[in-house]
């Protein structure tokens, strides 16, 4: 057992962190500049690091996680997350990714979209992809297609739209081969990727309030000196180590682990990471003052961030149930 | 990245599995009563002689020399067995190994590790809790042997310790953690008087206090050198904060599956109490994931420091969590007078979040050493 990065993953780590900071927005006001977003989604093409989950990539669980957390903590307006979900479904059900898409979710952004939904559907993480990934029903079985996105909106998380399918212009990709154990494992994976996004927020939330505690002053001092300001900040960074801890081992365990084993650990790190980078950002508002709670203050924008990922393909009431329900099953 | 079992890693495990297949002391021993606590010698000696305890100890006190990643491996399969944790040690010896000299080491630490002489730890005093350096044990030397005299309190294991590890003043001219020293203090001896506490679960075995009127200690049983030991106790209790060398996420996972084992016979269970279940395995599971990325980081020679009051805070935060799940879960059982072992747990809890340093302790550690927020 060895839970450190290797060399690759530290290198992989630095370029993802680069190309991510390099087109990061550094106010609120500063977001939806279409000329940044577009030439962050060229980055990550360029780069290869949307092609992490394509159909020959191996298990790459922990180098998705790595760029989906670098990423988030750099606010990133570029799809990421959403096609890489829509490759590992595709390579599950054994075809090519097709160009730019993302996954569709139901409206309560409970579990992906089957037909059925196509018209009240919504196209997560649809900021830079022009396709969304759906399931289509033959017995027990799955297949896959695509429909193309109109115009997205962002709505509560300002870094990623979502967006309505057009229905009437739909393009089967694959017959009935997916199985339902395919879904949950594939869900597994996606749960550890938004994990690692929660993580890449919540550390900037973190580390942006840290620095703003020390050079606020009031009564003549840094407001990070007084005892009950520390002791926020300590629980807000004791948080984000379990957060780190359970992404680093639910990311390896998606491709690792035996399926009931990666599932389970999809679930813990979710509801664990959902509830911690939450309060974590709650943290930040409340330190950051009166200014926290402005619309300028960036700390909303990565609050929002994780209010959405804490929500896609099952809130943590869903999420707790379907633990639950496992557990005692099986104790 | 892998926490995989490498060859030697997985043999290790599957040895270890067969051997607690027949060995695991299964039923009723929780480390929350009593019973546990009678139990505990016998369970620290088959551990040992079957080599299952201080694997990653040095061979030459009687350890294995295995990597840190194998504790991992033993909390693990004591956890999936069902068997009782490994005992607590892990705190003591580092801290020796760290500040006392070769001789000391090679007297105390293959009897400790093997568990033929059994220690507790002397530093907390009734006026001295959080601001520990503040304590007033003194230690005069006359001769060749120190004469102590004071009053320590908190003293886990101390009905059955054959050795102190105390922490007393050799100098009150100096700051006042300058002027401290260790001692290795034997607890057979007339000016050595053990009370038991009783704590509020009814437990009465772990706790206890020490009355020191006029007890000697060889100088040649000094840890560390004069003045030496405010960082010999540091090394302890950063260790002592760490669940990776307590043992304890193995505790937290059974006290889980015997919880959910036991909902599973009730014909329903409400939703807070599943919900407080689900809760307990959320961060049972996290702090186990916890501890094999810190173990790991020691891979890298990394000798654990402040990141420890972050460690007690998850670790003591799991406690609650599973504590709070047992009130919810088992509790009912106490009050019909069947069962008062979730009740133990849930009360057992309290104290994870005072004990090795409260946690308002650990956040100002965290502050001041991690974060280096300013002081004023």
């Amino acid at each position: 057992m060895d839970a450190r990065l290797t060399e690759e993953q530290r290198s992989l780590r630095e370029t993802a962190g680069r190309i991510a900071r390099r087109s990061a927005a550094a106010t609120v006001d500063a977001l939806g500049d279409s000329q940044r977003i577009t030439q962050l989604a060229r980055d990550l093409a360029d780069s290869g690091l949307l092609e992490l989950r394509h159909a020959d990539a191996g298990p790459t669980g922990v180098e998705v996680a790595i760029v989906a957390e670098q990423l988030a903590a750099a606010a990133s307006e570029a799809s990421f997350v959403g096609p890489t979900l829509a490759a590992d479904l595709c390579r599950r059900a054994g075809i090519e990714t097709p160009e730019t898409c993302t996954i569709a979710l139901t409206t309560d952004l409970d579990r992906i979209a089957v037909e059925s939904d196509l018209e009240t559907a919504l196209a997560f993480d649809a900021g830079t992809v022009t396709h969304a990934l759906y399931l289509t029903e033959s017995g027990d079985k799955y297949g896959l297609a695509v429909a193309p996105l109109r115009v997205g909106n962002a709505t509560v998380d300002l870094t990623r739209p979502l967006a309505a399918l057009t229905a009437a212009e739909t393009r089967e990709l694959a017959g009935p081969v997916l199985t339902v154990d395919d879904l949950a494992l594939w869900r597994a994976f996606a749960h550890s990727v938004l994990s690692a996004d929660l993580l890449g927020s919540a550390r900037t939330a973190h580390l942006t309030t840290v620095a703003y505690a020390t050079g606020r002053t009031q009564y003549g001092r840094p407001v990070a000196s007084f005892q009950a300001v520390q002791h926020l900040l300590a629980d807000s960074l004791v948080l984000l180590e379990g957060i780190e801890s359970a992404v680093s081992y639910a990311s390896w365990a998606v491709d690792a682990e035996d399926p009931d084993n990666a599932i389970d650990t999809a679930l813990v790190s979710k509801l664990y990471c959902t509830n911690a980078a939450r309060t974590i950002n709650e943290i930040a508002i409340q330190v950051h003052g009166g200014i926290g709670n402005t619309w300028e203050c960036m700390i909303h924008v990565y609050l929002r961030r994780a209010l959405l990922a804490g929500q896609v393909l099952g809130d943590e009431g869903t999420l707790m149930e379907q633990l639950v329900d496992r557990r005692l099953k099986v104790a | 990245m892998d926490y995989r079992d490498d060859e030697a890693e997985a043999d290790f495990r599957n040895r270890l599995r067969m051997w607690l297949e027949t060995n695991a002391l299964k039923g009723g021993l929780s480390s929350t009563d009593d019973d546990y606590w009678t139990h505990a010698a016998e369970w620290h000696t088959s551990l040992y002689n079957a080599g299952w305890f201080g694997v990653s100890f040095p061979a030459r006190f009687g350890g294995q020399g295995l990597s840190p990643v194998y504790e991992a491996i033993v909390d693990d399969e004591l956890a999936w067995a069902g068997a009782p944790p490994k005992p607590s040690l892990g705190y003591i010896v580092h801290g020796m190994m760290r500040h006392a000299s070769e001789e000391i080491c090679e007297r105390f630490l293959p009897t400790m590790i093997a568990g033929t002489e059994r220690w507790c730890q002397g530093f907390s005093e009734p006026e001295a809790g959080s601001d520990l350096a503040g304590l007033r044990t003194v230690a005069v030397l006359e001769d060749d042997e120190y004469v102590v005299n004071g009053h320590k309190v908190w003293t886990s294991y101390s009905d059955q310790a054959d050795w102190c590890i105390l922490l007393a003043r050799t100098d009150s001219e100096v700051a006042k953690h300058k002027g401290l020293t260790a001692f290795a203090m034997s607890m057979h001896q007339p000016g050595v008087t053990q009370r038991p506490l009783k704590m509020i679960n009814g437990v009465s075995n772990e706790f206890g206090e020490l009355i020191l009127d006029g007890a000697r200690i060889p100088a040649a049983n000094r840890i560390t050198e004069p003045g030496g030991g405010w960082a010999m106790a540091m090394t302890v209790l950063n260790h002592e904060r760490s669940p990776a060398d307590l043992g304890y996420t193995a505790r937290y996972s059974r006290a889980v599956r015997e919880l959910e084992r036991q909902l599973m016979t009730k014909p329903s269970v409400s939703p807070m109490t599943r919900h407080a279940l689900g809760s307990a395995y959320v961060h049972s599971e996290v702090l186990r994931m916890h501890v094999k990325r810190r173990l790991s980081e020691r891979l890298s020679h990394h000798e654990p420091g402040a990141e420890g009051a972050i460690d007690k805070l998850l670790m003591t935060t799991t406690e609650q969590v599973v504590g709070n799940a047992a009130r919810q879960g088992g509790i009912a059982r106490a009050f019909e007078g069947s069962d008062q072992s979730w009740l133990n747990t849930y009360l057992y809890s309290r104290a994870a979040t005072v004990m090795g340093g409260t946690s308002q302790i650990q956040k100002n550690v965290i502050a001041a050493q991690i974060l280096k927020l300013p002081n004023r």
